[in-house]
């Protein structure tokens, strides 16, 4: 169980925000402008409650996440461009680390706004910024802890945008559904998702483990673009055409609309449903053909994504629901759907009462199913695409080592790179990877994989290494 | 160069780009106007390119910028190129140094491309995607994906001066703030990471469901874990292997058999979905769907989705669709099917089409049944293409079996070829009470009409028929009368009656004074007709005919013999040789040539 934290501390995200909004309005306005006393003042109401507890608010950013005296703030769709923000704008000038202690007033906040913005971002900015916040009583500064250079820096920080892009695209198309607007404009959404496909197209690996971390707010949104992902990824080893992923995708993204008509009792409910509930449940890819065709224009997108959001619940043998004759062959882009609709549900955790399942789990039980609930070939393929240990597997090593899955091999499934956890004596490591097909000098493996752990078991935090960098 | 001539070269480039694709929507490519035009833009393109590298070109609503300066601008809505991209969440265009004449083609042909009418879906960037431009980019604006709404629960907290602007555009930043929960969409808030193997919940969890990660509790977790490890059974993979040729070769078939053409498939789920459909108003939006569908497939010269619609709804058991709600968006669905703006878009498909599937128009017809002949009469009003007006007959033809009335109506109508096509119709139909109705257009203003009459009359088969044709003898128009002797000698060859009837009609109307001052074919029609008739009492008339030498008969005269020379030969008349050979040396060469003939006939007899 984790320890009780005080009201204020949930609110940490806020408290960066509120941090990021302020150094933002003050790239515009001055420090007396009232826009930006209000926001100050915001932030100082926020922090004194918890100041009057903790003593002392430490803002980190370790990698890529930000941390509020040592705990890690998720990443939100609503807050993602301003915590960009404040990310680069920390990395410009080598700052690791802000710490408020005891009290801390506007006018505090104010001075470290004036000396943050005035901090030149090239020749030593720390120890410039450094050197004017120490007349600032109440704030400390620490430098950067890691400096990260480079492309990977960039590719992660490109992939992450466009994955959060599309969690946000998503959130504004469903609305505007749910909000029954007539000819929603999907222009934003082909956008978002043909750079999904770009992304794929470059750097499959790593957009695919955008989708095993699993560790966000709203479920329902990042699992239809984990989807999306999973079956532009499929489809692009099928040999699918860009045009084709780009219509896959948002084909995809758009699979589970229809359960902006299911109610929210019925939606979050986590127990068991009863029978009327899973009946109304049960209607919700009918409902998604009504929204698309009702709010779409009509055209040969519209008309797919209409297809897979009713068929993407049927099985391979026609089984399933809705109700069709036995005779009924699925779509083709239904049969990719469907399995990475499954595999990403089964991976995640959900409303009612089971817990995710380890991925290399959910693939033996798509296996099994090969036939009847999916199609024999897709699965395998799908399985080849993802990795008999995929992405964000919690595996045991012969060495005793212990490590997460980080990225696939598609020439030998069963020997991926892993980023270690631990090593062979248990003790926690840190950005350390391993290549499985490496050999010895005696030409055998240095490492293989034995045994596959259940990573929510043990509360293994999969973003936090499955974002870290790989060179 | 100085700062002014790479500007200038910019908007020279620019007036040709605009230039160019005017031209490339008014000719086509193998024209030369269109190909200069390509080709002047192209090089003040290369121009620039070669001199100064990339060309990044910044967008603003109402001007184009090269480096703050300004290349184009347009302050209108309209024709304002810059507005153009800018709508499309586009800041800068940026063209490579090794640009290609194709790429910039096809740019601009996008460029020109009116998206809303193209039914793929496409807009001007996605299109631009897809063609995988190598030396053309785009920079968008990213904010563009983040529009806050407020639907969602957001607000908006912005500086002054600024109300709805997005961070990153111009006018400075804003920010939304979330509400207390993050469910505020609506779609259904889902628990996230951090509920325990009971499914209890987190009491650090927020309204929101987040869980903060504890650094200090994961190091119990993780020697947990691996002690765990240590006495777990090993896992084995899951195994796949390689996919077999076999399997690769169905999934090529199945993707190689996936139509890019799904308007069908959807027509199915549609009429599934109706036929399960409880309230009205769910019926009455899922005919509506139908409709578009049916629109949007018959802009694409589909007439299948249709098909389909009509055929599974007319599956669904009698009993369900008469009830239930789905009485009237099925009624109105039919009527929509035989409305005027879908048969003016089937119009358009007939003419454009070369080849078309005669049994689907006949299957489409078949569904909407007898209510359909008005919607189908009027399109074959429209029509340019002969072969779609002759489909659109066969239809009416079938349509009108179940009743005539509508097409009979239609005899009224003041376009002749309407009226023309009625009378074939109805001949076709083959339901002898019409003839009444085809009578009342016996004395049509139009030759082809009453062509048309003639020709019917035929089918008919009645002594009122042959008294009509009979009267026909005497039309204004060469080619009716013709017709007319024509069809009364075929009635004649069928039947005892109206071979007595004809023969008589004939005689009479050669015997007539003025009969002889008819045009040459005519006339040898009309003796020709006879033999094939052939009887004793005319053989006597022509030799008579024959031997009559007048001396003011003139050129007529010599017709009227060789007519008769013509009617004894066709008939074998060997009675009639001696009073030939008489006429074989004649000095008139068409007298000769009959008479030569005529003998040729009886001795070959």
């Amino acid at each position: 169980m984790h320890n009780p934290r005080p009201q204020a501390i949930r609110e940490a995200k806020d408290i960066v925000n509120r941090l990021a909004i302020i150094l933002k309005i003050g790239q515009t306005y001055s420090a007396d402008n009232q826009a930006v006393v209000k926001a100050v003042d915001s932030l100082v109401e926020m922090v004194t409650p918890v100041l009057r507890n903790e003593k002392s608010i430490v803002i980190e950013l370790l990698g890529e996440y930000f941390h509020l005296n040592e705990a890690r703030i998720r990443y939100t769709v609503q807050y993602y461009v301003n915590f960009d923000f404040l990310m680069e704008e920390f990395r410009k000038r080598g700052l690791g680390s802000i710490t408020f202690n005891d009290t801390i007033s506007r006018r505090d906040i104010q001075d470290f706004m004036r000396a943050f913005l005035s901090c030149p971002t090239s020749d030593s900015p720390f120890v410039i910024l450094k050197g004017a916040v120490e007349t600032i009583d109440s704030i400390n500064i620490g430098a950067l802890k890691q400096a990260r250079e480079g492309n990977i820096v960039d590719k992660r920080h490109t992939l992450r945008r466009t994955y959060f892009n599309a969690v946000s695209n998503l959130k504004t198309v469903v609305g505007r559904i749910k909000g029954g607007a007539e000819n929603v404009d999907i222009k934003k959404a082909r956008l978002v998702v043909n750079s999904l496909v770009d992304l794929i197209l470059e750097e499959e690996q790593m957009l695919i483990s955008m989708t095993a971390i699993k560790d966000y707010d709203e479920y329902t949104y990042h699992h239809s673009v984990n989807v999306s992902i999973l079956s532009i990824a499929l489809g692009m080893k099928l040999g699918l055409n860009k045009k084709k992923l780009s219509e896959l995708g948002i084909a995809a993204f758009l699979h589970d609309v229809g359960k902006v008509t299911i109610p929210d009792g019925v939606l979050n409910k986590p127990s068991s449903f009863d029978n009327k509930e899973w009946e109304i449940m049960r209607r919700h890819p009918e409902e998604g053909v009504k929204k698309i065709l009702a709010t779409m224009k009509m055209d040969a997108l519209t008309i797919r994504s209409a297809i897979v959001a009713y068929e993407h619940h049927l099985n391979y043998d026609g089984s399933g629901y809705p109700d069709v004759p036995e005779s009924k062959r699925l779509d083709f882009y239904s049969n990719i759907v469907t399995i990475a609709d499954r595999f990403d549900a089964m991976t995640s955790a959900r409303v009612y009462s089971r817990v995710p399942k380890p991925p290399e789990e959910a693939l033996r039980i798509l296996l099994q199913s090969a036939g009847k609930d999916v199609d024999p070939t897709l699965i395998k393929m799908f399985i080849k695409m993802i990795g008999v240990f995929p992405i964000g597997t919690f595996v045991a090593l012969d060495t005793r080592e212990l490590g997460v899955v980080y990225r696939g091999n598609s020439m030998q499934a069963d020997r991926p790179i892993i980023v270690l956890v631990a090593d062979s004596q248990g003790q926690k490591v840190e950005n350390t990877f391993v290549d499985l097909t490496d050999r010895g000098l005696d030409g055998r493996y240095r490492r293989t994989i034995k045994k596959t752990l259940d990573s929510n078991k043990y509360d293994i935090n999969l973003s936090e290494y499955l974002l870290e960098s790989y060179a | 160069m100085m700062e002014n001539d790479r500007v200038n070269l910019v908007r020279n480039f620019i007036k040709a780009i605009l230039k160019t694709k005017k031209m490339l929507q008014i000719y086509p490519s193998n024209n030369v106007i269109y190909i200069a035009a390509i080709d002047e833009a192209y090089a003040l393109a290369k121009e620039y390119l070669d001199l100064h590298g990339e060309l990044t070109l910044q967008i603003k609503p109402a001007e184009i910028l090269v480096d703050t300066e300004q290349a184009y601008q347009s302050p209108g809505k309209t024709d304002n190129f810059a507005l153009f991209f800018f709508k499309e969440g586009i800041r800068e265009v940026i063209f490579k140094e090794t640009l290609s004449k194709s790429e910039l083609e096809d740019f601009l042909k996008l460029t020109g491309t009116d998206f809303d009418k193209d039914d793929s879906g496409d807009d001007f960037l996605s299109a631009s995607w897809g063609r995988s431009f190598e030396n053309i980019k785009f920079t968008i604006d990213d904010v563009a994906y983040l529009e806050s709404d407020s639907s969602h629960g957001g607000g908006q907290d912005s500086g002054p001066g600024e109300t709805s602007e997005r961070p990153g555009s111009e006018g400075g930043p804003s920010e939304a703030e979330s509400g207390p929960g993050e469910n505020a969409s609506g779609f259904g808030t889902l628990f996230s990471f951090g509920r325990d193997m009971q499914g209890q919940i987190n009491p650090d969890e927020t309204a929101s469901g987040e869980v903060y990660s504890q650094r200090s509790t994961q190091k119990n977790s993780l020697s947990t874990a691996y002690s765990d490890a240590l006495v777990k059974e090993d896992s084995i993979a899951v195994e796949v292997g390689e996919l077999a040729a076999e399997e690769r070769g169905m999934m090529l078939a199945e993707m190689e058999r996936d139509p890019s053409e799904k308007s069908d498939q959807l027509a199915t789920i549609l009429v599934a979905m109706l036929s399960k459909s409880s309230p009205p108003v769910d019926a009455g939006n899922l005919t509506k769907a139908l409709e578009d569908l049916i629109l949007f497939s018959f802009r694409r010269n589909d007439l299948g989705t249709a098909i389909i619609a009509l055929r599974l709804i007319e599956e669904i058991p009698v009993e369900h669709r008469e009830g239930s709600g789905l009485k009237e968006p099925i009624a109105n669905f039919f009527s929509f099917c035989r409305s005027a703006d879908v048969m003016e878009k089937l119009g358009s498909m007939l003419d454009s089409l070369k080849e078309f599937n005669e049994e689907a128009l006949q299957e489409y017809a078949g569904h909407l049944g007898v209510e359909a002949l008005s919607s189908f009469i009027a399109l074959l009003e429209r029509l340019e293409n002969i072969h779609a007006r002759r489909m659109v007959n066969n239809v009416l033809i079938r349509l009108g079996k179940q009743n005539v009335r509508p097409l009979c109506e239609h005899l009224k109508d003041p376009t002749w070829f309407v009226v023309r096509n009625m009378v074939y119709i109805l001949r076709n139909i083959g339901n002898n009470s019409v003839l009444d109705e085809i009578l009342t257009v016996a004395g049509h203003d139009h030759p082809r009409v009453r062509l048309e009459v003639v020709k019917a009359l035929h089918d008919f088969r009645s002594v009122k028929a042959l008294q009509a044709l009979k009267e026909f003898f005497d039309d204004r128009d060469s080619t009716v009368r013709l017709s007319s002797i024509t069809v009364i000698g075929a009635m004649a060859k069928e039947t005892t009656g109206a071979s007595l009837f004809a023969r008589d009609a004939v005689i009479a109307k050669i015997r007539e004074k003025h009969f002889e001052e008819r045009e040459f074919k005519e006339k040898k029609s009309f003796y020709e007709t006879l033999a094939l008739l052939h009887d004793k009492t005319a053989d006597e008339y022509m030799m008579d005919i024959l031997k009559k030498k007048s001396i003011f008969g003139g050129r007529k005269s010599i017709e009227n013999r060789a007519c008769a020379a013509h009617y004894l030969g066709l008939a074998k008349c060997r009675e009639a040789l001696p009073f030939l050979e008489k006429l074989r040396g004649s000095s008139d060469t068409l007298l000769r040539e009959h008479v030569t003939t005529a003998i040729q006939r009886i001795s070959n007899a």
